[in-house]
């Protein structure tokens, strides 16, 4: 009969901790400041997973799916700077520094240090960066805000409309995670 | 004489600083819902082209208006959003196939997949993220 408990009690124990989050529709929303104009978008369908286990955090993200509130923001967007049809995904593949600062069976919020690469307009990058888990329930919430330099990136702005795109920009990110049920 | 090709050519040019501030910088998004599907398709047969071809389907598909036939599986919703996913495999972030979600306006009257019977859904293939076909700004035709 213990053997049977500790049986159960271990299987109980691989699951929790071999859980997995995942949403499909987070949201990344980037915002230039630049002297003659503001210009945001928002992503609503960003991919997402997190394993709790191995602490490790991917994200894909499809450039097409930027809503600008201008359709000419957005031509541009697509055209001539993030040329989407050439490098249709953004995407980032990386570790919780600290896994364990994360308790997935008690509510609250977790700062973490995410590290990993991030590659944008076809070239890949090491960043580091800090975020805010927050666990409820059977969901976790991720949410981060970093800057982005467009130069690192090969993102090239033109002379005519360098004062309408900021050299760097605002990337917030937010996700809600759902338990990934199989 | 003189007077009167420079009013002309300023009124010229007003008319014409109107025109690109009105049509070019700030032209309004299209209306989605009222654009001609470039291709009709059956969803499988969409999702199955990219899982075999990716680059050549993205080449194809991608920023075109996608009309789909098929049985949806489920409705997700996520804030205001209404999602019609087809399910067609299974990966790391669970189902996988084609995802689409409506136009606010468009998805009025859709509550659960039955309002999706024999109903065909048209929208813009904003690409392949490895896991899914994603059309954005869908509405139903039939």
């Amino acid at each position: 009969m213990k053997q049977l408990l500790l049986f159960g009690l271990l299987i109980i124990g691989y699951q929790a901790f071999a859980q997995k989050y995942v949403t499909k529709n987070g949201k990344i929303r980037f915002y230039s400041e630049a002297p003659a104009e503001n210009i945001e978008a928002i992503n609503n369908q960003v991919n997402c997973a997190l394993d709790a286990e191995t602490g490790n955090l991917v994200y894909k993200v499809l450039i097409k799916s930027f809503v600008f509130e201008k359709a000419l923001m957005q031509e541009h967007f697509n055209e001539n700077y993030m040329e989407s049809d050439k490098f249709p995904n953004a995407t980032f593949s990386g570790n919780l520094v600290d896994k364990a600062s994360i308790n997935y069976t008690k509510n609250g919020a977790y700062t973490c240090k995410i590290k990993g690469v991030m590659t944008i307009h076809g070239v890949s990058k090491d960043i580091e960066e800090e975020g805010t888990f927050t666990v409820e329930g059977k969901s976790v919430s991720g949410h981060s805000v970093f800057m982005v330099k467009l130069a690192d990136y090969n993102i090239k702005i033109p002379g005519t409309v360098v004062d309408n795109i900021s050299e760097t920009i605002e990337v917030t990110v937010d996700v809600k995670l759902d338990e990934l049920v199989k | 004489m003189v007077k009167k090709i420079i009013f002309i050519l300023i009124a010229v040019a007003v008319i014409t600083g109107i025109y690109v501030y009105k049509f070019v910088i700030n032209k309004e998004h299209p209306d989605f819902a009222e654009l001609k599907a470039d291709y009709s398709i059956e969803a499988r047969q969409l999702y199955n082209e990219f899982v075999e071809n990716a680059d050549a389907s993205a080449s194809k598909y991608n920023g075109k208006m996608i009309e789909l036939s098929g049985d949806v599986s489920s409705i997700e919703t996520s804030d205001s959003l209404l999602i019609a996913v087809y399910v067609f495999n299974e990966g790391m972030f669970g189902d996988e196939g084609l995802r689409c979600t409506f136009l606010k306006e468009s998805a009025g009257n859709i509550k659960d997949v039955a309002d999706l019977k024999n109903k065909k859904i048209k929208g813009f293939c904003s690409g392949f993220n490895d896991t899914d076909v994603i059309l954005e700004k869908c509405s139903l035709t039939n």
